[in-house]
C-alpha cells in the first residue's frame, strides 16, 4: 500500500468519524443524581449541543433523584442494552457507574472529585470547581483589598486539595490560612479562631465543613462577625454569602458534549483531560456588601448574574 | 365579687392592652411565616432536602441554604451553652434605638430595670435589693470585668465607658457563673464584644438632642491597616439639663420648696475608648468620667440645695495575647488595670450646713491565664488561673466645714483562682459540660464553685438541664465601711446562689424559635443591711446604725417564655413572658421590688424597603412591694423608634420617644430614700444624625 493510498484512506476515515459522520445505532444514556435544574440544564445543553453538531442518537434519561438504593438498579438496566455512551451528573450517577458500566466510556458532568475520574480507564468529565488560580483571580478582583483568606476544611477529605490552593494563593499575593476541623463539634471553635485575623472566608466543596447542618452557622458567624464568606453558588449568596461564582449549566452540558463527540470519533476517554466548567458567571449580595461596608464598581454590579440588592 | 373601683378598671384595661398586644404580636409573626415561604427558591430536590448527602458530594452547592437574615437560630455554641443565653446585636440596638445598657438589658426576657435618679438598677429573676448597685450581675466589655474593686457595681447606665454604638453585640448568659468567672457572675453574665476598626472603616461623628435640653456627640475612627493592625478610637459627650422641676410629696412643706426640686437633675459625661490588635495581641483601654446631680436628697441630705451630686471615674487597659497553636490548643493570657473614682456630695444641715463628701479610689491590676484543647475530638478543657491584686480600695467620709473626717480607711486585698471546665460531647446529640472554680481571697478566706450542664440537641430542639452555684464575695464597701451611722464588718462571709434550671428551645420554623425556661434558687447568707440600736440601745430611733450582714436566706421559682422571630423581609420581633416569686424563706415575705409578672413585646417592621425602620417595644412589669411595704403600681411603657440607615449617602438617621403613652409611675426606692416610689420621666424623645465619612 503506497502513501497515496494511505493518505487516502485517512481521509476517508476522518470525514466518516467527524461530525454527523457519526452515525449509525447510537444509543447515549443521561443518568442524572438529581432532577433538579442544574442536573436538567447540563443534560439539556449536553443534548441541544450534540444534535447542532450533527450527532444522531437517541438519548435515553434517566433520574436518581438522590437515591442510592435506585442507582446501581438503574444502572444495572442499562446495561442489559449497552449504550454507546453514558453521561453521568452528579457525584452519585458517576460513581454508580463507575463501578456497574464495565468499559462503556462515561463523560462525567458536575462532579467534584477528580481522583474518581482520574482513576478510570474509560471516564473523563467537566468538574463543578473552577480551578484555584481562576477563584484566586477572582476574589482579587471582587474584594480587592484582601490579604488573608482562610478556609476551614477536613483534611481526610480535602488535604491534596488545600495543599495545592495554599500554593496558588501565594502565587496570587494571598495568604491562605487552612484551618483543619475534623468533626462538626470543632466548626464553632474554628470559625472563631479565624474572626481576628481573616479578611475574607472562602467556602469549598467539603462535606463535613459544609452541609446543610452547618451552612447557617457559617453565614451566621460571617454576617455577624462581619468576614466576607465567598459561598458556593447562587443560593449561598442569596442566604448572605457576599459573593460566588457559578456556572453556566447548558454550557458545561455542552462541554461534556465536546468530549462525548471526541470519545465518539475514537479518542479514548482516559487520555482526555478533566476539565473545569470554561464559563464563568458570578452572583453578588449587596446587603451583605453593605453591612460588611465593602463596595463593588458599577461594571462589577452591571456585568453580575444575579444580585440580591 | 366583680371588681369595679377605677384602679381595679385601670388594671383589667391595661391587662386587656397587652393581650391585644400579644395577639397582634402573634398574628404579625404568623404572617410573617407565611410569607417567608413564598421566599424560598425551587431549587431543592426533596430527596436531597431528606438526604442531605443522598444527592452526592455536589448537593451542597444547589441546595437552598436558609437566610442568614431570616436565622432565628442562635450560633452552636450558644446552644450548646451551659446556660440560657440571649444575644442583642448592633442591629438591633440601633433599630430599637437603645442608648445604654439599661436600656438593652430592659428588653431582655425575664429583667427589669429602674433609676433613682441617680444610678440605673438591673434586676433579673425576680431579684433586686434595693441600694444594691448592680453586684450580683458581672458586666464584662471583651472579657474585661467592669465591676468595680470597692462597691461591685455593674455600670449599666451612662457610668459605662463605653457608647453603644461601638457594640457589635451584647451577650447576656443567665443563671450561675462563678465556676467560669469568680465573683459577681451571681444571677448572669452581661458581656458586651465591641466592634474591631474595620467595622468602621473610616470616620464616623454623630450629633442627637433630646427632651431635657439633652445633647450628645461622639467621633470615632476605626480601620485596619495594610500591615494587619486594626484599631478603633472614640469619644462621646453628653450634656443633659434634666428634669427642670421635679416634684416630691415627701418634702411637700414650705421649709423644702414645697417638694420641687428645681434645676437638680443635670447630669453629664465624657467618655473615650480605645483598640489597637496586631497578630495575637489586643490592646484596650476605657474610661468615663460622669456628673450626676441627684434631685432626690438621698440620704437624709438638704431637699433642693442643688449640691447634692455624684462623679464617677472609671479607666481601664486590658492587653490580651491570644495564640493558637497547630495541635489544636489555644493560649489566652491577659494583664489589665483598673481604676475607679467615686467622689459624693452630700449636703447636710446639722447645723451648720455643711457639704459632707465621700471618696472612693480603687485601683487593681490582675492577670489571667487560660488553655483550651479539644481532646479526642469529644473533649473540650479549659483550664486556668486568675490573680488580682486590688492594691488601692481608698473610702473616705468627711464634712467640708467645719472639717472632720469619719473614715479614712486604707486597704489593700489579693484574689487568686483556679478553674476548669470540660466539655464532652457524649453523642452526637448529647452534651455534658462540667466546671468548676476554686477562689482565695485574702479577706475572708476560700470558696468553691461548680456547675454541670447536661444539654440535648435534636434538630429543630434543644433541651438543656442545669446545675450551678455561685458566690459574691463581699466587697470593701460592706466590710469597711464605718462612719457615722456605718459599722464595718470585718466577718462578713460570700453570699451564695443554689440554682437548678430547666430550658426547652424549639425551633418551630426557620424563622420562629421558641423557648421556655423553668428555675429554682436559694441563696444562703444573704448580704444584707441590718439596722442595729445605736448608743441609745434602742430599735428605731434615730441613732440607728447600719451594718451588712449574712442575713437573710431567699428562695425564689419562675417560668420564662419567649417566642422570637426573624424573617427575610426585615420583620423581627419577640415576645416574651416571665413570672416568678422571689421571697424570704425565713419570714415568707415576698422581695421588695420584685416583679412577679413581666412581660414585653419588642418589633422591628422595615417601613419602606430597607431605608426606613420602625421598633416598637412595650413593657408590662407588675406590682412591686416597696421598702416601707407599699406596693408600686403597675408598668406599661411603650417605646417608639424610628431608623433610617441611608437618609442620604453616608448620612443615618434615627429617633425614639420613649413612654409614648406619657404613663405616670414610680421605680421603688431605697432605704436611702425618704420617697417610697421614684418618679419616673414621662414621654421623651431624642433624635441622631450620624454621618460616615
Amino acid at each position: 500500500m503506497n502513501w497515496l493510498t494511505i493518505c487516502a484512506m485517512a481521509i476517508l476515515a476522518m470525514s466518516l468519524s467527524h461530525g454527523s459522520a457519526i452515525s449509525g445505532d447510537l444509543r447515549i444514556a443521561v443518568i442524572a443524581s438529581q432532577t433538579t435544574p442544574p442536573y436538567q440544564d447540563v443534560a439539556t445543553g449536553f443534548q441541544d449541543f450534540l444534535k447542532k453538531e450533527g450527532v444522531a442518537a437517541v438519548f435515553d434519561y434517566y433520574g436518581l433523584s438522590g437515591n442510592a438504593g435506585k442507582a446501581s438498579e438503574v444502572i444495572r438496566g442499562i446495561m442489559k442494552q449497552p449504550p454507546s455512551l453514558i453521561l453521568t451528573i452528579g457525584t452519585l450517577a458517576t460513581q454508580t457507574a463507575l463501578l456497574e458500566a464495565g468499559d462503556i466510556p462515561i463523560v462525567a458532568g458536575l462532579v467534584t472529585n477528580l481522583d474518581d475520574l482520574r482513576k478510570s480507564k474509560n471516564a473523563t468529565g467537566v468538574v463543578l470547581d473552577f480551578p484555584f488560580v481562576t477563584q484566586f483571580e477572582w476574589m482579587h478582583k471582587l474584594v480587592p483589598e484582601i490579604k488573608n483568606i482562610s478556609v476551614l476544611y477536613n483534611p481526610k477529605e480535602n488535604q491534596v486539595k488545600i495543599d495545592a490552593a495554599v500554593q496558588a494563593a501565594k502565587k496570587e499575593g494571598l495568604t491562605l490560612l487552612a484551618k483543619e476541623v475534623e468533626t462538626p463539634r470543632a466548626l464553632p471553635d474554628a470559625l472563631e479562631s479565624l474572626a481576628r485575623s481573616t479578611d475574607l472566608l472562602w467556602g469549598i466543596n467539603d462535606q463535613l465543613v459544609l452541609s446543610p447542618q452547618t451552612a447557617e452557622a457559617i453565614l451566621l458567624f460571617s454576617f455577624r462577625r462581619g468576614v466576607p464568606f465567598v459561598g458556593l453558588s447562587s443560593s449561598w449568596v442569596k442566604a448572605g454569602a457576599l459573593y460566588a461564582l457559578d456556572r453556566d449549566y447548558k454550557d458545561l452540558g455542552a462541554q461534556c458534549g465536546e468530549l462525548s463527540i471526541k470519545i465518539l470519533q475514537g479518542t479514548k476517554a482516559s487520555t482526555l483531560a478533566v476539565e473545569s466548567p470554561r464559563r464563568i458567571l458570578y452572583s453578588l449580595n449587596l446587603k451583605t456588601a453593605d453591612h460588611m461596608k465593602l463596595e463593588f464598581s458599577p461594571s462589577v454590579v452591571k456585568n453580575a448574574q444575579q444580585v440580591f440588592p | 365579687m366583680i371588681c369595679i373601683s377605677s384602679s381595679c378598671r385601670r388594671s383589667l384595661l391595661l391587662k386587656l392592652l397587652i393581650m391585644v398586644q400579644f395577639l397582634c404580636c402573634w398574628s404579625l409573626l404568623n404572617a410573617g411565616t407565611a410569607g417567608a415561604q413564598g421566599d424560598l427558591p425551587d431549587l431543592a430536590d426533596p430527596a436531597a432536602s431528606s438526604s442531605p448527602t443522598g444527592g452526592g458530594e455536589e448537593s451542597i452547592v444547589f441546595q437552598n441554604i436558609p437566610s442568614v437574615y431570616g436565622a432565628v437560630k442562635y450560633d452552636q455554641k450558644v446552644t450548646e451553652a451551659p446556660a440560657s443565653i440571649t444575644i442583642i446585636t448592633a442591629d438591633q440596638i440601633k433599630k430599637y434605638g437603645y442608648r445604654n445598657f439599661t436600656q438593652i438589658l430592659d428588653s431582655v426576657p425575664g429583667f427589669f430595670t429602674t433609676n433613682d435618679r441617680n444610678y440605673d438598677y438591673a434586676g433579673i429573676r425576680g431579684f433586686k435589693r434595693p441600694g444594691d448597685y448592680n453586684s450580683r450581675i458581672l458586666l464584662l466589655i471583651d472579657n474585661h470585668r467592669l465591676n468595680d474593686a470597692v462597691y461591685d457595681q455593674a455600670p449599666i447606665g451612662n457610668d459605662g465607658p463605653i457608647d453603644v454604638d461601638l457594640i457589635d453585640r451584647v451577650e447576656i448568659i443567665r443563671g450561675p457563673s462563678s465556676s467560669l468567672y469568680g465573683t459577681n457572675a451571681f444571677f448572669g453574665v452581661i458581656n458586651v464584644i465591641t466592634k474591631r476598626g474595620k467595622d468602621l472603616k473610616g470616620l464616623e461623628v454623630s450629633g442627637e438632642a433630646g427632651t431635657f435640653d439633652s445633647y450628645k456627640s461622639r467621633m470615632s475612627y476605626g480601620n485596619k491597616l495594610n500591615n494587619g493592625l486594626e484599631f478603633l478610637v472614640s469619644g462621646s459627650y453628653l450634656d443633659s439639663a434634666g428634669q427642670r422641676d421635679l416634684f416630691y410629696k415627701e418634702y411637700n412643706a414650705p421649709a423644702t420648696n414645697n417638694g420641687h426640686a428645681i434645676k437638680s437633675d443635670s447630669e453629664n459625661f465624657e467618655n473615650f475608648f480605645g483598640k489597637a490588635s496586631y497578630g495575637d495581641f489586643t490592646l484596650q483601654g476605657g474610661y468615663v468620667s460622669r456628673k450626676k446631680k441627684v434631685p432626690t436628697a438621698s440620704f437624709g441630705t438638704i431637699f433642693n440645695s442643688g449640691s447634692e451630686g455624684t462623679l464617677d471615674q472609671r479607666g481601664y487597659l486590658d492587653l490580651k495575647y491570644r495564640h493558637e497553636f497547630a495541635s489544636d490548643l489555644t493560649l489566652n493570657v491577659r494583664g489589665y488595670y483598673d481604676r475607679y473614682y467615686y467622689r459624693g456630695d452630700y449636703p447636710y444641715d446639722y447645723p451648720p450646713p455643711t457639704l459632707n463628701q465621700d471618696y472612693t479610689l480603687a485601683q487593681q491590676g490582675g492577670a489571667e491565664l487560660s488553655v483550651v484543647k479539644r481532646l479526642f475530638n469529644r473533649h473540650k478543657v479549659i483550664l486556668g488561673t486568675e490573680y488580682r491584686n486590688q492594691f488601692q480600695t481608698d473610702q473616705n467620709n468627711k464634712d467640708d466645714v467645719p472639717p472632720a473626717i469619719y473614715l479614712d480607711d486604707r486597704r489593700s486585698s489579693t484574689v487568686w483562682a483556679v478553674f476548669g471546665q470540660e466539655e464532652w460531647a457524649i453523642t452526637d446529640r448529647l452534651l455534658l459540660n462540667v466546671g468548676i472554680r476554686h477562689d482565695h481571697y485574702s479577706t475572708f478566706g476560700g470558696t468553691t464553685n461548680p456547675r454541670a450542664g447536661l444539654i440535648y440537641n435534636w434538630t429543630n430542639t434543644t433541651a438543656k438541664l442545669l446545675y450551678g452555684q455561685a458566690f459574691r464575695a463581699p466587697n470593701p464597701f460592706e466590710q469597711n465601711y464605718a462612719a457615722t451611722t456605718s459599722l464595718s464588718n470585718m466577718s462578713l462571709r460570700p453570699e451564695r446562689i443554689t440554682t437548678y434550671e430547666a430550658v426547652l428551645e424549639q425551633s418551630l420554623t426557620a424563622n420562629l424559635r421558641a423557648s421556655a425556661m423553668l428555675y429554682h434558687y436559694q441563696i444562703k447568707g444573704l448580704i444584707t443591711q441590718a439596722s442595729l440600736p445605736g448608743p441609745d440601745g434602742t430599735l428605731g430611733t434615730a441613732d440607728d446604725q447600719v451594718q451588712y450582714q449574712n442575713a437573710n436566706r431567699i428562695k425564689a421559682n419562675g417560668l420564662e417564655l419567649t417566642l422570637e422571630g426573624k424573617w427575610p423581609s426585615g420583620v423581627e420581633g419577640r415576645l416574651s413572658y416571665a413570672i416568678q416569686k422571689a421571697k424570704d424563706d425565713s419570714t415568707g415575705i415576698t422581695l421588695s421590688d420584685s416583679p412577679q409578672s413581666l412581660a414585653k413585646l419588642n418589633l422591628i417592621v422595615p417601613l419602606f424597603s430597607d431605608k426606613i425602620f420602625g421598633g416598637l417595644e412595650s413593657r408590662y412589669t407588675s406590682r412591686r412591694d416597696t421598702v416601707a411595704g407599699n406596693q408600686a403600681k403597675e408598668v406599661f411603657l411603650t417605646n417608639l423608634s424610628l431608623f433610617s440607615p441611608k437618609l442620604v449617602n453616608g448620612w443615618e438617621l434615627s429617633g425614639q420617644v420613649s413612654n409614648l403613652f406619657n404613663y405616670h409611675y414610680g421605680d421603688p426606692g431605697s432605704g436611702d430614700h425618704m420617697q417610697d416610689t421614684i418618679e419616673q420621666n414621662g414621654r421623651t424623645f431624642w433624635i441622631k444624625l450620624k454621618y460616615r465619612y
